[in-house]
């Protein structure tokens, strides 16, 4: 894989850049796809995040200062537009964030892109029945595997709330698993 | 007098407390806990197996029996497809606008805004000796030099001297609404 460095100066520099931009789309789609996925739940408000994403990642990587990872950057961008999405769709329902998720759980029963069996999607609605940070954590940690420090980046917590944050995330979905 | 205390003292430690326990009854309390543990542990067992076989008829199970796959799916090749859809993305097609039009939408809004609330709060009420009243005649004027139809620059120039915050309407919201409406017919609106 490319060095992180070198592949931001040739970002920044305009003789390399549309390659390089292929390079960062060719390495990332895919992680930030499920990342986003997993908090907007159907693929074609997805594609739009992630397209959506990308246009800001193009717009500012000027001015990223290399003060965490590109992908955490990346993914920290993924995860504001996701919820900047989810915000704009429960105010044009006139609902709150919480029963949006929930009517978008249960429109997965008829959605094509997904083949989940009752299990799982009884665990989507244990997740989205946490609190909304618990769920990134808990989907960052448990379905990515994303390191507890690679977290810490992304979303500005301290790896000790982070592992506190899992801990609860977890006892409750399983509480919730047994118990609905 | 306190030596026949002692005395009665001392005999009473000799023939011990008077507590008595059946015979054999310490060779037959070992084989009555083991029997004891012997009934909870069944118990338990079962308590176990019970609770377990509920679990199954209610379908419960746990995060590791569930295990990581969380049942979403792309679309086929939609992984080799997004991929020149977001690189056409990277030189939006945004179309160039002098700073000073926008500068004048933004102002023909904030003119608009101040000319509904005017009207609306001129129209309520009944018309006290503080008010304007306008003849007819001032009206037919009005009308006949044609200022009812002022445009957007003549509100603009109106409000010549007003500043917007620039919080008021963030860069991007302004060129995603651009984006969304057609540019002719917005110019010929306003």
């Amino acid at each position: 894989m490319l060095d992180e460095e070198v592949l931001i100066g040739q970002l920044k520099d305009p003789s390399t850049r549309d390659a390089s931009y292929r390079t960062l789309v060719s390495t990332h789609k895919e992680r930030l796809y499920w990342h986003i996925r997993k908090m907007v739940l159907n693929h074609e408000d997805t594609d739009d995040v992630l397209q959506n994403t990308f246009i800001k990642v193009f717009k500012h990587i000027d001015g990223f200062k290399g003060d965490s990872k590109l992908y955490s950057w990346m993914y920290r961008i993924a995860t504001n537009e996701s919820i900047n999405f989810l915000n704009k769709k429960a105010n044009q329902m006139h609902v709150d964030m919480q029963t949006l998720q929930e009517k978008r759980i249960e429109n997965l029963k008829a959605d094509t892109y997904f083949d989940g069996n009752d299990i799982q999607l009884k665990l989507q609605r244990a997740i989205v029945s946490l609190p909304h940070k618990q769920q990134l954590v808990f989907n960052m940690r448990y379905f990515d595997e994303l390191k507890y420090d690679e977290i810490s980046d992304i979303l500005d917590t301290s790896v000790g709330a982070l592992k506190a944050s899992y801990h609860h995330a977890r006892k409750k979905i399983e509480a919730f698993l047994v118990n609905q | 007098m306190d030596r026949e205390k002692e005395n009665i003292l001392n005999n009473l430690k000799r023939s011990g407390p008077g507590f008595t326990v059946p015979k054999t009854y310490f060779e037959k309390l070992e084989d009555r806990i083991d029997q004891s543990r012997d009934s909870i542990d069944a118990n338990l067992q079962e308590y176990e197996e019970n609770t377990e076989r509920k679990l199954k008829q209610k379908s419960v199970f746990t995060l590791d029996q569930i295990g990581k796959n969380h049942g979403f799916i792309v679309p086929d090749s939609y992984f080799e497809a997004v991929e020149p859809k977001i690189l056409r993305l990277e030189k939006p097609k945004i179309i160039p606008l002098k700073n000073n039009f926008i500068r004048i939408l933004s102002l023909s809004i904030a003119a608009s805004i101040l000319l509904f609330f005017g009207i609306k709060y001129m129209n309520t009420g009944q018309n006290t000796k503080n008010q304007l009243v306008f003849q007819d005649e001032e009206f037919i004027n009005w009308i006949e030099s044609d200022l009812t139809d002022l445009n957007s620059y003549e509100i603009a120039e109106v409000f010549n001297d007003m500043e917007l915050e620039q919080s008021l309407y963030a860069e991007d919201d302004v060129f995603e609404y651009l984006n969304s409406v057609d540019i002719e017919n917005l110019i010929l609106e306003n």
